[in-house]
């Protein structure tokens, strides 16, 4: 049953009449756009996510052909020089030359250094020709050095010193203690103070020492705050990526010989995260455990 | 210029024994225009820094050799040695109690 309003009309009544069926038009254009938004949005992260899996596979694939050319490059080069049949020392260069430029982010290559310098050594060849193949291995080593350097700079921090060598430094009679170099990466501030106890101008090598210091600051627990010593030989056949000091909060510092004459040397420290070490190398699982909780508290 | 003077002092009196290259900063503003002199011996070389603090300088002699820079109206100067390959020295002008010091960083 319908009653009949005999009250006449006013503008709120009219436009109640007309906007009832446009509210229920507007409606039904809000719930479709809305799906049309969303399925835009679900689709546009499924190319997204797609481009990533593409990407990933073929980063993968690249991976994985690269691996099996270096593996077979690898297997062939080191094990000529395991032979018993010994090549000429021109031809073991050459290939030591390949293994160097290739692997010398994964292999420490001081031992074939020094067995080819010893090889040089004790060749029947004649004095000029024996200098000649030297210089060529040190260069070699030295390249390599100075590769590694500038990858591990990039990533970290560097600082160089000059050594004059002095006498009592050449008989062993004192050592010769270099100006301390503090630096900071990655919010942990280090002091590192190098000391060196003997020097072979000769070889071209030196003993040192390196003091490494952490003081107490921010975001560091007690364990990680110290100091310690290490010693060690420096050479033009020490690489930064595979001989360097491990410190606590995943981060490596090394100290390279760049060159040496008989008035003095150059040498470089660089302190670098681990993520840039050697392939070799592995961070420990609590460093690994620190860095994916450091992670996930870190704020966006 | 410095290539051309070099190639000729080069053919002249044979070839540079060693050279050392370069910047030089105070704080974290690299210094344009400023002398150089590197002493090896009796060698005297003089050079500047270019626009962008950077520098390069040749000798015959090499060995143990002293950096000397002249800046607002000082000198400051640093034992190098200048190797048969060249050699890099990324330099910091320090002001300490009025004076000048370089130092190899």
């Amino acid at each position: 049953m319908q009653f009949y309003d005999p009250r006449p009309k006013d503008r709120w009544d009219r436009a109640q009449i007309i906007l009832s069926p446009v509210g229920g038009l507007l409606t039904a254009i809000a719930v479709a756009s809305l799906g049309f938004m969303g399925s835009r949005t679900v689709e546009r992260q499924q190319n997204a996510q797609e481009r990533i899996r593409l990407y990933s596979e073929l980063m993968t694939r690249r991976e994985e052909s690269e691996a099996t050319l270096r593996k077979e490059m690898f297997q062939s080069i080191i094990g000529s020089f395991f032979e018993i049949q010994s090549a000429s020392l021109e031809t073991r260069l050459l290939k030591m030359e390949l293994l160097a430029q290739n692997f010398h982010e994964a292999l420490n290559l001081t031992p074939l250094f020094k067995h080819i310098r010893r090889e040089i050594g004790s060749s029947s060849l004649g004095p000029r020709e024996k200098r000649d193949y030297m210089e060529r291995l040190t260069d070699l080593a030295r390249e390599v050095t100075r590769k590694q350097l500038i990858v591990l700079e990039s990533g970290g921090r560097r600082h160089d010193w000059t050594l004059l060598l002095s006498d009592s430094l050449l008989d062993r009679s004192s050592a010769e203690q270099l100006p301390d170099a503090e630096l900071t990466l990655d919010g942990v501030k280090r002091r590192f103070r190098l000391t060196l106890a003997r020097a072979d101008t000769a070889a071209r090598e030196l003993r040192a020492s390196l003091e490494v210091e952490t003081p107490e600051q921010p975001g560091l627990s007690g364990d990680m705050v110290g100091r310690y010593t290490a010693e060690f030989e420096i050479g033009f056949y020490s690489t930064p990526m595979i001989d360097n000091l491990r410190l606590s909060k995943d981060q490596r510092v090394a100290v390279v010989l760049t060159d040496m004459n008989q008035d003095g040397a150059s040498l470089s420290l660089v302190y670098f995260p681990g993520s840039r070490a050697s392939l070799r190398e592995k961070p420990y699982y609590e460093e690994i455990l620190q860095k994916l909780a450091d992670t996930a508290t870190r704020k966006p | 210029m410095y290539a051309i003077t070099l190639l000729a002092a080069s053919l002249i009196f044979g070839a540079p024994a060693g050279s050392i290259y370069g910047d030089v900063r105070m704080g974290e503003k690299y210094l344009p225009e400023l002398s150089l002199t590197l002493t090896c011996g009796a060698e005297v070389v003089e050079g500047k820094t270019d626009q962008a603090g950077s520098f390069r300088l040749a000798v015959k002699s090499g060995g143990r050799c002293s950096l000397g820079i002249t800046y607002d109206g000082q000198t400051a100067a640093l034992d190098v040695v200048v190797f048969e390959k060249p050699a890099q020295y990324r330099l910091v002008l320090e002001l300490k109690d009025g004076k000048y010091a370089l130092r190899r960083v």
